[in-house]
């Protein structure tokens, strides 16, 4: 199996480092992070990692709007997105699935079962 | 054979004709006849005016005249009795023109037989019967049809009875036909009549007569009919004969009106020129009639019950805090009651129809025609929620409930709905869920760090890796405390914001509140490398100081946590500068105008703390301007984006939530510091230049503000303030001023025994350290002056008195500084002792007011009398000789003026202290004459019993005050 490189987006730092920790860690993956939006856009571009973890609420870009410059960009609109959310009411999650996100994990997640659970939203047959 | 006669009158000139028809008619064996003779014309017209017989025969051949003009003379006299011609033989033209003229008949002289004229005769009388009767026939049908008609026109039920006894009285051609209304004991009145001239009107007459009582009650109801022919010939009760000889009555014929079963009265004719015998036509007519009436009087009552009630209705409709329509059963909009056009500004006219749908929000006028159109085609009830437009051009969400409306018989008549606004509610809820969703993210954002940390440490990932391990921990227990600082935070905005945390406010130093919050953040700026820079301000403010600071310290937090290192932090304090804060404060609500569409619900939640805050507005503006204290934190940091200057004192609103999170912030203190500071009855708002750094002020009121307090004039008891300090000076004599104590301030123990002596204060506030004479010399100058020496002294001072010390003689009490409710506690007790050892006596008639002014003086430890009359008050004052007399002038026995008058005569009663306290306006001359000692004068019910209390108490102190 190749080595998946996953970028995480997320203004949280700690949880940025408890993710990055997780999927490294347990998942064996690359794993690079972005503190905003913009900049999750940049390295998506530069990048090109296999998925993207994005964090819904950030301050100036959040995590909707992030998605959908991802999604107009020819460049960036081919990588799967996984939210990542502390928003756990159905309606928010139905309301991002409809507007076309590969899936969503809630906040507070389980480290030890972060890769998995991507691995398994995407499809990637471990 | 017939027993009555039949009487005839035979007119003939010839008297053997005459002898010829009485013999023709005694042979009769059917009939009886009593044949009257007159012989010529004008003496035949004289009886015939008389019209006393039966049937006349007239012979046509008179002298000089014909039994034709006779005949038409007689018909116009406007006698009815048939007339019977008597001809020559062959006259059949004279035949032929007697019929026309209204003959009954007419025979040949030359052939009357027996047969025939009795034949005649009986043919025309029976023709003449049968005549009578159709046309009283036609003229009872003819009366209830007027009637009847009359009663359908008018469902009034006066204008009913009116209608029945005018028209019953033409019928009738009787002398008085009057409605007797019963009532439930038996007694009536009666409620309609009509009556000829000449007899009294008994309209309106109340009948109790004990004559009624007994049982015809019961007969009527069983629907008896009383007749009574001639009062003086029948066996009537001698009781009623008298009753009715009142009102000149001979005949009379009562019939009852019953209503569905009940007597409600009786329909009764009086004859009263003569004796009448009621034929029984008559009596069914009436009978007929008064069953009429009875349905016509249960059909107006129901219908006036109806408008009663409909009348209710729309009353309810009208006055119901709700908005209601009502729409037809095509689908159309006929009513809308008063609330609802109070509430669109519109008139009924406007609305009607489908014309209530322009002040539907147009983004809500379709899904609102659909909802209402669906259920009406389905008859079901609805509920629908709509944007409704007010008078004031505001749209409101209403909540609109719709339900068909059916007759008894089951027919749809349309719909019927009730609005409420709920706005509000919605406002409300749109608020709560924001919160939820914001607080449940602020949770588990630290939660997650938490979680994924142990996550990972509780595994064997990490073993090989300690410096991810010891990173884990760290992280986890960092966002730990963040999590419990987050929890704290809520609850505590929560509790303050919900009321549940009381401010304890006291007079607090400005300086201290400084100070201490200053030194409460020196090491966190140490730390940080801020200097913190503080310019204490010596004023007093009315709040908690626990609360104050926690404002303080949580603006003093942000400002070093902004500030980068090297910087300063400013923290200062203006008296009175609150109308400049204003002023920069709309500046900012200009510039807040121009909006980021992502912000609308934010923006919808700023409205209403924009509302609260303009509120606040009103009431600063009220204050003086002075009256409040402006905290200032000024930073040098990166500061606040002009849109972000109003929403920062949101909850969760920070400038950008991470970084303020790194900086251990949780997105509820400026939240926190606004609920404190308006629960002062302040304000707080923030001014910023990007890049230069940003200012956070908020006011604080001097004193507690008692804005519905009226502006009365100082009369309360005198209390001198002695201070060195400007500041406590000023305090104390606000505090004293708002709880209607007049007072006077002293800056030097000197300057407080002069001002003693001049004023001669009811009390003495003083402080103990001051330069020059000291609080205790003060108070040894004091005690030694006879002037003074009975002035209570209290001890306002920042030092305890010491416990193991007996206090020192000559003072009444001791409070330690800083001022606050106790003051008044200690200033009444000390006022009260001294009021103790009055007497009041009370010379008031009124039982319940002496009580109440007994209690109110009781309520001060007063001893009190109370007197009623003039005499009791004269014995009671010359025993007990009291310091206070409250008089009113109107007692039993002579009047008050008499009581001065008496006590103006006493050596030792001529001087007391008056209250004269009447219902009466006295002028000069009275007044005079009333004065003993100090005379207050109060008017009853132009003043409030507080007024009473404060005016009489605050004389009483005064009298205390000069005896000694």
């Amino acid at each position: 199996m190749d080595t998946k490189h996953i970028l995480i987006v997320d203004d949280e730092d700690d949880i940025r480092e408890v993710a990055q920790l997780a999927l490294e860690a347990i998942g064996g993956w690359r794993v690079s992070t972005a503190n905003s939006g913009i900049d999750g856009l940049a390295k998506a571009k530069t990048e090109q990692p296999d998925a993207i973890l994005l964090d819904v609420m950030m301050p100036d870009m959040d995590g909707i709007e992030t998605f959908q410059h991802l999604r107009t960009n020819a460049d960036t609109q081919h990588i799967p997105v996984i939210f990542l959310t502390a928003k756990a009411q159905a309606t928010d999650q139905r309301r991002f699935l409809q507007i076309g996100v590969t899936g969503i994990i809630t906040k507070p997640f389980k480290a030890m079962m972060l890769a998995d659970q991507i691995a398994e939203l995407l499809r990637w047959n471990t | 054979m017939d027993p009555n006669p039949v009487r005839i009158l035979l007119v003939d000139d010839d008297e053997d004709d005459y002898i010829l028809t009485r013999d023709l008619l005694s042979s009769s064996e059917r009939l009886k006849f009593e044949l009257d003779w007159v012989d010529g014309y004008d003496a035949a017209l004289e009886h015939l005016e008389r019209c006393q017989h039966d049937v006349y025969l007239f012979d046509y051949r008179l002298a000089g005249r014909t039994g034709l003009e006779l005949l038409e003379a007689t018909i116009a006299i406007g006698c009815k009795a048939p007339i019977i011609l008597l001809t020559g033989q062959g006259d059949y033209e004279i035949d032929v023109k007697a019929m026309q003229a209204g003959a009954a008949d007419y025979l040949e002289k030359g052939q009357l037989g027996a047969p025939l004229l009795e034949r005649a005769i009986r043919h025309a009388l029976e023709r003449q019967r049968a005549e009578v009767e159709l046309q009283r026939q036609h003229q009872r049908s003819h009366l209830f049809a007027e009637i009847t008609l009359k009663i359908r026109q008018s469902l009034q039920l006066e204008e009913i009875l009116q209608t029945a006894v005018t028209e019953v009285q033409k019928f009738l051609q009787a002398d008085r036909v009057l409605m007797f209304k019963l009532h439930f004991d038996g007694s009536g009145t009666v409620v309609q009549e009509a009556v000829v001239s000449g007899w009294p009107s008994i309209l309106g007459l109340e009948v109790v007569d004990p004559c009624f009582q007994a049982s015809y009650l019961e007969q009527y109801r069983q629907g008896r009919i009383g007749v009574i022919s001639d009062l003086e010939t029948e066996n009537i009760a001698p009781c009623y004969v008298e009753f009715l000889n009142q009102f000149g009555v001979r005949a009379d014929l009562a019939v009852p009106i019953l209503q569905k079963s009940e007597l409600w009265g009786l329909l009764i004719a009086h004859q009263c020129s003569s004796p009448r015998q009621w034929s029984s036509l008559e009596i069914e007519i009436l009978r007929q009639l008064a069953d009429q009436i009875g349905v016509a009087l249960a059909q107006g009552q129901l219908v006036e019950a109806m408008r009663e009630s409909e009348k209710q209705l729309r009353m309810m409709a009208n006055s119901a805090p709700v908005l209601l329509w009502m729409s037809g059963p095509d689908k159309q909009y006929n009513f809308f009651n008063q609330t609802w056009l109070t509430f669109t500004g519109r008139s009924i006219e406007q609305e009607i129809g489908d014309g209530w749908t322009a002040g539907v929000h147009p983004d809500d006028l379709q899904t609102c025609l659909e909802t209402y159109a669906t259920a009406f085609d389905t008859r079901q009830t609805f509920e629908m929620e709509y944007r409704l437009r007010r008078a004031d051009g505001e749209y409101r969400w209403l909540l609109d409930r719709g339900a068909p409306r059916f007759m008894p018989d089951g027919g749809f008549v349309g719909y019927i709905g009730t609005c409420i606004d709920i706005s509000e509610r919605r406002e409300i809820e749109t608020l709560k869920d924001e919160f939820v969703s914001v607080v449940s993210h602020e949770l588990r954002t630290p939660l997650t760090s938490i979680s994924g940390a142990l996550d990972l440490l509780a595994s064997s990932a990490l073993e090989t890796r300690p410096e991810k391990t010891r990173r884990m921990l760290k992280i986890a227990a960092n966002n730990a405390d963040r999590l419990v600082r987050l929890v704290n935070d809520i609850l505590d905005i929560e509790r303050i914001e919900s009321g549940k945390v009381k401010m304890t406010k006291q007079v607090c130093n400005v300086a201290d509140l400084m100070a201490q919050s200053a030194e409460a953040m020196q090491n966190i700026a140490k730390t940080a490398d801020v200097t913190l820079s503080v310019h204490p301000l010596p004023a007093q403010v009315w709040a908690d100081p626990d609360r104050i600071i926690q404002v303080l310290t949580n603006l003093l937090s942000n400002a070093i946590k902004f500030s980068s290192v090297g910087g300063t932090v400013w923290l200062t304090a203006e008296l009175g500068i609150g109308e400049l804060g204003d002023r920069r404060q709309k500046t900012e609500d200009r510039r807040q105008k121009t909006k980021d569409k992502r912000q609308k619900t934010k923006d919808k939640r700023q409205k209403t703390e924009d509302r609260r805050q303009k509120t606040g507005d009103r009431r600063q503006s009220i204050q003086n301007p002075l009256s409040s204290v402006t905290f200032q934190v000024r930073d040098q940091g990166r500061g606040v984006p002009p849109d972000k200057l109003e929403t920062i004192f949101g909850r969760f609103q920070q400038v950008d939530a991470s970084d303020s999170r790194k900086k251990g912030g949780t997105g509820l203190g400026l939240a926190i510091c606004r609920s404190i500071v308006q629960h002062h009855e302040g304000k707080i708002w923030a001014a910023s230049t990007l890049g230069q750094g940003s200012v956070f002020c908020f006011t604080l009121p001097v004193l507690p503000i008692e804005e519905e307090a009226p502006a009365v004039e100082a009369i309360g008891p005198l209390v001198l303030v002695c201070d060195d300090d400007p500041s406590v000076r000023t305090v104390v004599q606000e505090m004293l001023a708002r709880q209607h104590y007049r007072a006077l301030t002293a800056a030097s123990g000197q300057d407080a025994v002069n001002q003693a002596i001049a004023h001669n204060p009811h009390v003495i506030l003083l402080n103990l350290m001051m330069p020059g004479m000291s609080g205790w010399e003060t108070l040894a100058v004091l005690k030694e002056h006879p002037e003074t020496k009975n002035i209570p002294v209290i001890i306002l001072s920042g030092l305890m008195p010491d416990d193991r010390e007996s206090p020192p003689t000559g003072i009444s009490d001791w409070i330690v500084k800083p001022p606050d409710e106790r003051l008044f506690q200690v200033l009444e007790r000390v006022l009260l002792r001294r009021r103790q050892e009055a007497k009041v006596l009370i010379v008031e008639n009124d039982l319940d007011l002496a009580q109440v002014l007994m209690s109110l003086f009781e309520r001060h430890g007063i001893e009190t009398y109370h007197a009623q009359k003039g005499r009791e008050a004269i014995q009671l004052s010359q025993r007990i000789l009291p310091d206070l007399l409250v008089l009113d002038l109107n007692i039993p026995d002579g009047d008050g003026f008499a009581v001065v008058d008496w006590l103006r005569q006493h050596n030792r009663l001529c001087r007391t202290p008056l209250v004269v306290y009447t219902a009466k306006d006295l002028n000069n001359s009275d007044r005079e004459r009333l004065r003993l000692g100090q005379t207050l004068f109060l008017t009853k019910s132009r003043i409030t019993c507080e007024e009473f209390e404060q005016q009489v108490i605050n004389l009483l102190s005064r009298v205390i005050q000069d005896r000694q």
